[in-house]
């Protein structure tokens, strides 16, 4: 019997054993540096001569490196006269594999900083990476990188990295210009004609086919288009200032809290599609792709995607794009940060001043004409051709597009607008989303906190918890289950729990730039 | 008391010097068994024993750049964690899933087991087993996806309702529906693979015991609450000793898979806020802190459930 017992208890380990060794095969490390690399350059170094060297780290969406023999890698190396060598991760684990990289001291020289989260803060301030700002000036195009943009990368005051520009203003609103006609309606200038085009998307069957399987409008969880809402009611962009000149975050204003009422009707009403909460990032754009609604509020380039998807499904879906209407806060749009992510140089692998000045003369001329125009459209003659007008005109048969390419342009930052070449408009959508865009730059609305959120001690510790709690809030409120009551009370936890300390900080900070 | 004290003296130091002697002789004996243990050792130090001293950053304000410095904050990140508002909540949300685990999931596989030991067809038995080891090898984001397509408002189950003119609910964002949803999925995905043991175990019933129950009239029934159960116990009580050890870990994939905006309130648990605090906050030593009053409160839970089982008459498991 004893012996018996034993082999049971071995039995149990094993099977907790097992299930143990599946857990450590799934941490596997998808980390793929290139060793071959080190002796391809090696080889064309004696070839060109005095060829420089730099390591980089970037992101595959797919997960596959480039190939270093890549046409467009050897042609940008070519023209930098640098030999690159790539560390590719994939953009999933990139955010969680910065901070393991540090601490191994495994970071190449530059590095990607994908978002300016409280992490990459920690480690700027801790001196992971070199303090730009007084370099900039010595480069012919890092000279010249947008103030408001630059002004929207600095942590404290100090610029860490170099930003990868776009555009500071993206959105817009999408129709499906054949729903609007099948319901009568034409497209919405003001806030009351937007609602009735989203009524009547809902209950009308704007797409003909006698069923009630449409939304007006359709939200995810991470509910984007919220804010922007709330903007059209007249709240600020994150943070604005209140009747004493301090800055306040965007829902403890009255104006945020109408537009939550506003959702929560379309809500009740049954517009405004009812597992929301639920549903992922990208089920905005799946619902207009599948016809289930007709509106799309966020980026107006989308319309692109959703052209060239219905063009390959041959589905006749003619579609409009409008810049801001008219609201309660008149016209209005959103402001981005107008960067996504910089890249920055490591302290780690770049010790002496010299060799900071390499990594900086290398992406200086990253931004070259060359190079931006190589990022953006490829190779001349291969992927695009120029007109008489010096636009561009893409090749279907290009290189850059294809799958092996993917994440070779992660390293653009385009910082000087004018080196890149206009684009002729491929149809008539192509061009009417490029007015819109510069429309909507007249409507901007700036965000004046964000920069001053990243010097709050108390936001870098704690505000992953403090936005969940309101973005919850929000949706709690919205779909019903809290009342104006809950909502006053989660904002006073919020500021419980370190809201009212990153407000005062907040202000600090602002007191100080004003 | 004296006298047994001292006559103890000596025969310890005596047992002393034959336990090395004895130790080296068996060493030498058995040595090839010493040295294919030799691997296992290793892994257990190298990936166990050594990453521990990480647990230290428990206790220093920690960043990746500047390492393992010497900034020793001692207790900060705990009293931090004791005293914030996060406490209570994940605490009760923790227990409140582990307890409905132990209560529901626990026993499932013990009912299945039976159950699948009383087949007399060995084929069909076998098949049977296979087969209800299958869930256990999909991942957490399967079984959530699964979850999400039939549950839905829109899903096959809330169609089903509708039809037969009942209210739909939606499961998917009901915090008072969250729990259920998560032992639900737990039953379904762990049973068949936790059968293996009492399965194992049953196998091992010594077959002239069901003899002599027949003998004296025992049906089914009699046979499987008289001689199965009694035999399996012992197995059992180290599958509950096991089971305590991992009372606050509630599994972090299938938490944070199911967690949404509207059930937060019941579905933030230790994992969950270990990962939102370190992970998108970067406040490593915080939630390291956190995650170590897990792993002691899980020690004690072992050896007071082995204490436990030692005083009701079982082995237990050291």
């Amino acid at each position: 019997m004893r012996k018996r017992r034993h082999q049971i208890i071995g039995m149990a380990l094993a099977v907790c054993m097992l299930g143990s060794l599946g857990l450590t095969g799934c941490s596997n490390d998808r980390t793929t540096t290139k060793a071959e690399n080190e002796q391809a350059s090696k080889e064309n170094g004696t070839e060109t001569g005095e060829r420089q060297k730099v390591s980089v780290m970037s992101l595959t969406f797919n997960g596959s490196p480039v190939p270093d023999d890549n046409v467009l890698v050897k042609s940008l190396e070519d023209y930098v006269n640098y030999d690159i060598e790539w560390t590719w991760i994939l953009d999933a684990d990139y955010t969680d594999k910065i901070s393991t990289m540090i601490a191994g001291g495994t970071l190449p020289e530059i590095v990607l900083l994908k978002n300016l989260d409280s992490n990459t803060i920690q480690n700027c301030r801790a001196g992971a990476f070199w303090d730009l700002t007084d370099y900039l000036k010595d480069y012919e195009n890092l000279s010249k990188i947008n103030e408001t943009i630059l002004n929207n990368t600095m942590i404290d005051g100090r610029v860490y990295g170099i930003p990868r520009t776009r555009a500071l203003m993206r959105d817009g609103i999408v129709y499906r210009q054949d729903w609007l006609s099948n319901v009568g309606l034409d497209v919405p200038t003001n806030l009351e004609e937007f609602e009735d085009v989203l009524r009547a998307f809902t209950f009308e069957d704007p797409d003909g086919n006698g069923k009630d399987d449409t939304w007006g409008l359709v939200s995810t969880k991470a509910s984007t288009s919220f804010d922007e809402i709330a903007i059209w009611f007249g709240a600020p962009n994150g943070w604005g200032e209140d009747e004493n000149g301090n800055l306040q975050p965007m829902f403890m204003t009255d104006e945020y809290f109408e537009s939550m009422n506003w959702l929560k009707g379309l809500y009740d009403e049954g517009i405004l599609n009812s597992d929301f909460v639920t549903l992922e990032n990208s089920g905005a754009k799946d619902a207009f792709k599948a016809q289930q609604s007709g509106v799309y509020l966020g980026g107006v380039d989308e319309a692109n995607n959703y052209y060239t998807y219905f063009e390959s499904q041959n589905i006749e879906a003619p579609m409009t794009v409008t810049a801001a209407i008219e609201t309660p806060a008149g016209k209005v749009a959103v402001s981005t940060d107008g960067f996504s992510g910089m890249l920055a140089i490591s302290k780690e692998k770049v010790k002496t001043e010299e060799d900071l000045k390499r990594c900086l003369t290398f992406l200086d001329k990253l931004n070259d004409e060359y190079c931006a125009n190589l990022f953006n459209y490829g190779i001349e003659g291969v992927d695009y051709d120029k007109n008489e007008d010096g636009m561009v005109k893409k090749k279907s048969s290009g290189i850059i597009s294809l799958g092996d390419n993917d994440g070779f342009n992660q390293i653009m930052m385009n910082v000087v607008e004018e080196n890149v070449y206009d684009q002729e408009p491929v149809n008539e959508l192509a061009g009417a989303i490029m007015d819109v865009q510069e429309e909507n730059e007249k409507y901007l609305v700036a965000n004046p906190g964000k920069p001053l959120l990243r010097t709050s001690e108390t936001y870098n510790s704690t505000g992953a918890q403090l936005d969940q709690m309101i973005a919850d809030a929000r949706i709690q409120y919205i779909v019903g289950e809290l009342d104006e009551n809950g909502w006053n009370q989660t904002i006073e936890s919020w500021k419980q729990q370190g809201g009212a300390a990153v407000i005062e900080e907040v202000n600090e900070s602002y007191g100080k730039t004003k | 008391m004296k006298t047994s004290q001292k006559t103890e003296v000596l025969p310890v130091q005596y047992q002393k010097k034959s336990m090395g002697k004895r130790l080296k002789k068996a060493v030498l004996m058995y040595k090839w068994l010493y040295i294919i243990m030799i691997p296992g050792l290793i892994y257990y130090i190298v990936f166990k024993y050594a990453p521990m001293w990480g647990v230290l950053i428990a206790f220093q304000d920690y960043n990746p750049y500047t390492g393992f410095g010497y900034s020793w904050v001692g207790f900060k990140h705990f009293q931090q964690f004791f005293t914030g508002p996060k406490f209570v909540p994940v605490f009760i949300n923790t227990l409140g899933i582990s307890i409905l685990n132990i209560v529901l999931t626990f026993p499932a596989p013990i009912i299945l087991s039976l159950m699948i030991n009383e087949l007399r067809m060995q084929k069909l038995k076998r098949v049977v087993q296979t087969c209800i080891y299958i869930p256990h090898f999909l991942s957490w984001v399967i079984v959530a996806s699964l979850t999400y397509t039939i549950f839905s408002t829109t899903g096959v189950v809330n169609r089903l309702f509708e039809s037969l003119g009942l209210e739909s609910i939606d499961i998917l964002t009901s915090a008072s529906l969250f729990r259920p949803m998560i032992v639900g999925q737990n039953i379904w995905k762990g049973t068949g693979w936790g059968t293996i043991v009492f399965l194992a175990a049953m196998a091992g019933v010594d077959m002239q015991l069901y003899e002599a129950a027949i003998v004296d009239g025992a049906g089914r029934f009699r046979q499987m609450w008289h001689v199965t159960l009694p035999a399996i116990r012992s197995t059992v009580v180290i599958m509950l000793i096991l089971k305590m050890g991992s009372v606050l870990d509630t599994g972090f994939e299938q938490i944070f898979l199911m967690s949404n905006a509207l059930n937060r309130s019941v579905s933030e648990t230790f994992d969950t806020y270990v990962y939102t605090v370190g992970i998108t906050q970067g406040s490593f030593s915080y939630s390291t802190a956190v995650g170590l009053f897990k792993s002691v409160v899980a020690i004690i839970l072992i050896f007071g459930s082995n204490a436990l089982a030692k005083k009701v008459g079982e082995s237990g498991i050291f």
